[in-house]
């Protein structure tokens, strides 16, 4: 046995020497013919080796679907199962998502959303991360319990808003129980109101969403100000308090400015996060996005991505599937020009 | 400053380790007082009966206080001893001041209150040993100590001290007096504004925790009390917290099988993610070939377009590979991702490149300089990754439910929204809302539990940059 594996062990040797022998007399060989190219292959080979668990996975669940997307929204009559399609037609499958009603409902739908909640939670986030520089003791608390919304489900939580304004007593008999949002308002002398049961208004259910769309996206914009203001140089604030700036002009005139790249940064990302609100419209109102309001028919509150997976959900049907592309990349489009504005008004307005 | 000597040190773990018993035994109670809790029939019902624990009969007010109790215990104590061992663990000298005994001695009356003599001992003997090294008296001299204090206070000795020193404050000149007005009005604003700040920030983190609360105080209370009252108590006393509501969740409910689908998913998708982009990120970060530039740039722009327009396609192709409805469906897609591969490949580009070239000439394959370098050097950032990834795994909710729609493929999201809470059928069907807050909550606390003992790593990764909109 022993002797076996000597001999195996010098075998493996030899082997590897005359490979290594060879591959240098052959890159020698390529060299001295100006083929030298050709063994820089393993560089590439390696490359692949690296790259290939990654870039596969991205071909198949990224790269591709862009384009076959792209491709979907122009056909017509396309069966999922089969792969078969009637023919084509160019901007057809636009026209009917731009004409349909409950797409500009939406639409009017996640405009709101994206300009009420959005400006909220980046001037309270904002605030929240000075408040949060200038003290020290409990900061660490404060900064904990800030954080903790970025590290729940928002499902689960959605519920419990759902739940919180909603109240403990409702049923189909009595919309109008008492959750802890309206025991809150008849503390103060205020009338319960049905927030999201039966007997709500838009106002009322948009109202949640856009608490909860605040609620959840605090967080993020906290850590990532505070992590902005402590990086400021403390010798500006110090120089500006000789010459007797005050505190709300040292704010305007030197943390915000100098901040100015968080603040863009987040003002991109949260407009682009909050264009595709779903989850926490399913989770507040109900997976319809629609409340029933018995005889005046229904409230919609769906949101484009909700309208988009509305399509995929009946992907059973032919041609549905076109619609969902279609307005997913009117989606794309919107998101895209907002992201450019931004962009050229930054420009100007940041300060690197 | 003095240092802690190594008798404290061994004071310290033997403490440390008597707590961790108690810990160990209280969670062995909890899961058995878990396991005895008797569900009722129906799932509205409150079962009021007795229980047979280990000789005693005890009813079900006096196991839910027992529940209650030790969960309070198991919620200041592990944390605690984690704190602990963190510090016997610690190789660099503490310093010590005149907290630390103090905080000695608060933890040897918690210990006493918990019931745990012999820990309390062992901080007592502590406390003394830090108090002689930090003041070179001992506890009789502390005592007196704070006698003294105690007795100028009661014959007015310290308001006396307090009255000479305003008296002597009046004789200094008059421009002396003015500066101290001035100082004295700073102070006025800089007390107001603190109060303003500290104000703010309490109005703010109550209306970020006042979910969490309402969600475990409502798991706990019982399905009649929810229906009937008009206005729902703040708070539960110890004997009413209704913890079979979380056994009924787990079990008539499903919800095991549902957290330990998330888990698998939530395992393998992450484990997935870390190899293929510590490998992608390596090859973007230190491999020389062409195109590499062009590659990653590509892959960047696909940060851009929202992800319902893979979605569609992804469906489409799931089906046709005959995945719909089952976890392939939910594991493949994210098995990788574009934003991680770029956060690692920014902290792989700032490990310095003569380290790779002296790797190569010390004839230290790739692969082994990624093994042995690179990954213990951006080990915080992979951390990063993994913890964030799981959280994905944990959140995910529209995916799951477009591609597994059966119930055993179920992941917790999509089971929280699906699963009806109600009893009764048609029109009599009434929301069980404290079940259904109870299945929140399991799912709510093991993430907080995690994002406790990982915060520094979770906050780190974010406030570099975040992935949540």
């Amino acid at each position: 046995m022993k002797d076996f594996k000597q001999k195996l062990r010098d075998f493996l040797w030899r082997a590897r020497n005359t490979i290594h022998f060879s591959s240098v007399r052959t890159t020698e060989f390529f060299q001295r013919h100006h083929l030298g190219f050709i063994t820089r292959w393993p560089g590439w080979l390696k490359a692949i080796f690296y790259l290939a668990p990654a870039l596969t996975l991205l071909a198949i669940f990224t790269f591709y679907p862009i384009f076959n997307s792209f491709l979907i929204s122009f056909y017509t009559g396309y069966n999922i199962q089969t792969g078969e399609f009637d023919g084509y037609t160019f901007l057809g499958n636009y026209a009917v998502v731009l004409q349909h009603a409950n797409f500009k409902q939406a639409v009017l739908n996640t405009a709101i959303i994206v300009f009420v909640s959005v400006p909220i939670t980046i001037i309270v986030g904002l605030l929240i991360a000075v408040a949060l520089n200038a003290v020290k003791p409990l900061k660490s608390f404060y900064q904990t319990i800030f954080f903790l919304p970025y590290v729940t489900n928002t499902i689960a939580i959605g519920l419990v808003f759902a739940f919180i304004f909603s109240g403990n007593t409702n049923t189909i008999a009595n919309p109008v129980g008492l959750g802890l949002a309206n025991q809150v308002i008849t503390l103060f002398g205020g009338k319960p109101i049905a927030w999201v049961a039966t007997g709500a208004t838009y106002w009322s259910a948009m109202t949640v969403i856009l608490a909860y769309s605040v609620w959840n996206g605090l967080a993020f914009k906290i850590i990532v100000f505070l992590a902005g203001i402590q990086g400021i140089d403390k010798q500006y604030y110090q120089a500006a308090q000789i010459d007797g700036a005050s505190r709300s002009k040292s704010f305007t005139r030197i943390t915000v400015p100098l901040i100015s790249p968080m603040i863009f940064y987040i003002l991109i990302t949260s407009v682009i996060g909050s264009f595709k609100t779903y989850s926490s419209v399913v989770a507040i109102i109900n997976r319809e996005g629609l409340i029933t309001t018995g005889a005046q028919g229904s409230i919609n509150l769906k949101t484009i991505v909700f309208y988009i997976y509305d399509y995929i959900g009946g992907a059973a049907l032919n041609g549905v599937m076109s619609y969902a592309s279609a307005a997913a990349i009117i989606l794309f489009a919107i998101i895209l020009v907002f992201t450019v504005i931004q962009l050229q008004v930054g420009k100007r307005r940041v300060h690197y | 400053m003095k240092r802690i000597t190594k008798k404290i040190k061994r004071l310290d773990l033997i403490a440390t380790l008597i707590d961790l018993v108690y810990v160990f035994a209280g969670l062995a109670l909890i899961t058995y007082f878990f396991i005895i809790l008797k569900e009722p029939q129906y799932i509205t019902e409150v079962i009021n009966t007795t229980y047979p624990v280990m000789g005693f009969t005890i009813t079900s007010a006096q196991l839910n206080a027992g529940i209650s109790i030790l969960v309070g215990y198991l919620v200041v104590f592990i944390p605690l001893i984690v704190s602990h061992t963190k510090r016997i663990r610690n190789k660099d000298d503490i310093e010590m001041d005149e907290w630390t005994y103090r905080t000695q001695y608060l933890y040897m009356f918690m210990s006493l209150f918990t019931l745990n003599p012999f820990s309390a001992f062992v901080r007592y003997l502590m406390a003394t040993d830090i108090l002689e090294t930090v003041q070179d008296y001992g506890f009789l001299q502390a005592t007196k100590n704070v006698l003294v204090t105690l007795k100028d206070f009661f014959t007015g000795k310290t308001f006396k001290r307090i009255k000479e020193k305003r008296e002597h404050r009046k004789v200094q000149s008059e421009t002396q007096a003015d500066l101290e007005k001035i100082s004295r009005q700073d102070l006025l604003v800089k007390v107001l504004v603190m109060v303003a700040t500290y104000t703010f920030l309490t109005m703010i983190a109550l209306f970020i925790f006042i979910p969490f609360y309402w969600m475990m105080i409502t798991a706990l209370k019982t399905h009649q009390e929810l229906s009937n009252a008009i206005t729902p108590r703040m708070f539960v006393g110890i004997s009413e917290m209704q913890w079979v509501n979380f056994k009924v969740a787990l079990t008539q409910f499903n919800f095991y099988t549902y957290i330990a689908n998330t888990i698998y998913v939530g395992i393998l998708s992450m484990i997935g993610t870390v190899i293929t982009t510590i490998l992608a990120a390596f090859a973007f970060s230190r491999l020389d070939f062409k195109g590499r530039e062009f590659i990653f740039s590509i892959l960047l722009m696909t940060m851009m377009i929202p992800g319902e327009l893979y979605t569609i396609t992804n469906y489409i192709t799931v089906r046709n590979l005959g995945w719909y409805d089952s976890f392939y469906a939910l594991i493949f897609p994210f098995m990788t991702s574009v934003f991680y591969i770029f956060f690692l490949r920014q902290s792989f580009k700032q490990i310095p490149d003569t380290l790779y070239r002296a790797a190569q000439v010390d004839g230290c394959g790739d692969f082994k300089y990624l093994r042995r370098v690179m990954i213990p050097i951006a080990k915080p950032t992979i951390i990063t990754i993994t913890i964030l990834s799981a959280i994905g795994a944990w959140d995910a909710y529209i995916w799951p439910q477009l591609v597994a729609p059966s119930e055993e493929h179920w992941l917790i999201s999509v089971a929280l929204r699906s699963t009806s809470f109600v009893t009764g059928e048609g029109s009599d069907a009434r929301p069980v809302y404290n079940l259904q807050l109870a299945a929140i909550a399991l799912v709510t606390v093991p993430l907080l539990i995690i994002f406790f003992s990982l915060k520094k790593y979770i906050i780190r990764g974010v406030g570099r940059s975040g992935t949540k909109g």
